[in-house]
């Protein structure tokens, strides 16, 4: 259909007039802002139905002017304490609000978390590394008494075989006594001549200097014989183990240097004791 | 837009300058004057409340306005069964409407209705006032003159151009 046809179909006309359907009206409208021959052929028809209505226009009493205006200022009032309700649909540019704001809260509350995440996160390594302190002290404080539980064992070993040792009937004890630039010092020998076995238990000697070391004799038929040495650091008095003796006259204690010398300088001699066979 | 921006310096204006032919639209329907007050002022305010929702691209401002007038002053019609009694009116009642008009034109010569009265035939502007001014379909106005729907359609046609040549000569 060509735009003559079209405008001689007598659309226009029943546009104008208000007699077209929601389709048909939607039509021409389409086929006025495509084709301007027939949107001025449109605009001609209402311009003379505009033109027939005027001929017929009746001036209305000057009154309603006024209460028009009246009732249009009364509006505005209520408009500005009340939400403007308009009649149009406002479809707004941006997301409402509600949806913004819902993001909003979203953020907000993300952020709140986020930061209890964080102090908690303070709080919790804070606690963390204290407890992890408290173990590493704990372990520490168990180590200590481990090593001293492990020392009083080894004490009480000593002690057992020192007490086992001396209530032996065929032990025969040996006083060491301080010789005349050491009074003070005192060893005791424990003797089984039957076993042979030899313990000396250092009761009091000085403490000696670096790279020097208590060496034991035993003086038989008259010449000294090595009796082993005396640990380092055992300065309490624990029975210690010395070489096996059948038979000596006398039993000395010597500084030498440390690991033992062949023989013994007597003149460092700190303890001696006379056996009694 | 001024009259967007609901400025009541433009409206006044838009209701110095049409407010006289939507009151004879308006009178078309309602008749009665207090009446046709009322529907006036309720169709300004419409117009007042909606006008951001005009699209000047689907027609005149006149045109739309006009619209809203006649709507209300039908609705008002309809609502107060005012219908019945206009479905009663026959086809003698129409020359006093004619004769009404006739009383119109003496306020409003500028426009040369007598020249309009005078080149369309009565039973054209019977047509176009019944369709136009007061919102009939053509079946009703067929029932209402008791004219063949046919007839009506073919009527309405000859009507529109006739009108448009009177209205060209006057321009």
């Amino acid at each position: 259909m060509n735009t003559s046809e079209y405008i001689s179909s007598g659309i226009l006309e029943s546009y104008a007039l208000g007699l077209c359907n929601a389709t048909e009206a939607a039509d021409v409208e389409r086929m006025c802002t495509l084709y301007p021959e027939i949107k001025a052929e449109l605009e001609d028809i209402q311009s003379s139905l505009g033109g027939y209505v005027h001929a017929h226009a009746v001036n209305p009493p000057e009154s309603v002017k006024a209460s028009i205006f009246n009732k249009i200022n009364e509006l505005e009032k209520a408009e500005e304490y009340t939400t403007p309700k308009t009649e149009t649909k406002v479809i707004p540019l941006v997301p409402p609000a509600s949806n913004q704001n819902t993001y909003k809260y979203f953020a907000a509350a993300s952020l709140v978390l986020l930061g209890l995440s964080v102090i908690g996160n303070i709080v919790f390594y804070g606690k963390w590394k204290q407890a992890n302190e408290q173990v590493i002290a704990l372990n520490n404080e168990k180590n200590v008494l481990a090593d001293g539980l492990k020392t009083n064992t080894v004490r009480l070993n000593n002690m057992q075989q020192s007490l086992a040792v001396m209530s032996n009937p065929d032990i025969s004890r040996v006083m060491m006594k301080g010789v005349e630039k050491s009074p003070e010092s005192l060893a005791v020998i424990y003797w089984n001549k039957q076993s042979k076995e030899v313990y000396v238990e250092v009761k009091n000697l000085p403490k000696l200097e670096d790279g020097k070391q208590y060496q034991l004799w035993a003086i038989v038929d008259g010449k000294p014989v090595d009796a082993g040495m005396l640990p380092l650091n055992e300065s309490d008095s624990t029975m210690i183990k010395m070489k096996d003796f059948e038979s000596a006259q006398a039993f000395a204690i010597t500084i030498e240097k440390a690991g033992g010398s062949p023989s013994p300088t007597l003149e460092q001699m700190v303890v001696m004791g006379a056996t009694n066979g | 837009m001024a009259l967007q921006n609901k400025d009541q310096a433009a409206f006044s204006y838009l209701y110095d300058n049409y407010s006289g032919a939507l009151y004879g639209v308006i009178k078309r329907v309602v008749e009665a004057e207090e009446i046709a007050n009322d529907v006036l002022q309720e169709a300004f305010v419409k117009i007042w409340k909606n006008i951001g929702g005009y699209d000047a691209s689907k027609g005149s401002i006149f045109t739309w306005m006009m619209n809203i007038c006649r709507n209300t002053a039908i609705d008002e019609v309809r609502s107060k069964n005012f219908k019945k009694e206009a479905q009663n009116q026959n086809i003698d009642d129409f020359v006093s409407i004619v004769d009404n008009q006739n009383k119109v034109e003496q306020k409003v010569d500028h426009i040369g209705i007598k020249k309009i009265v005078q080149n369309l035939k009565p039973e054209h502007r019977i047509l176009i006032d019944k369709i136009y001014f007061e919102g009939y379909t053509q079946d009703e106005v067929s029932k209402e003159l008791d004219i063949p729907l046919g007839t009506v359609k073919t009527r309405l046609r000859a009507a529109m151009t006739h009108l448009r040549e009177v209205m060209s000569d006057i321009k």
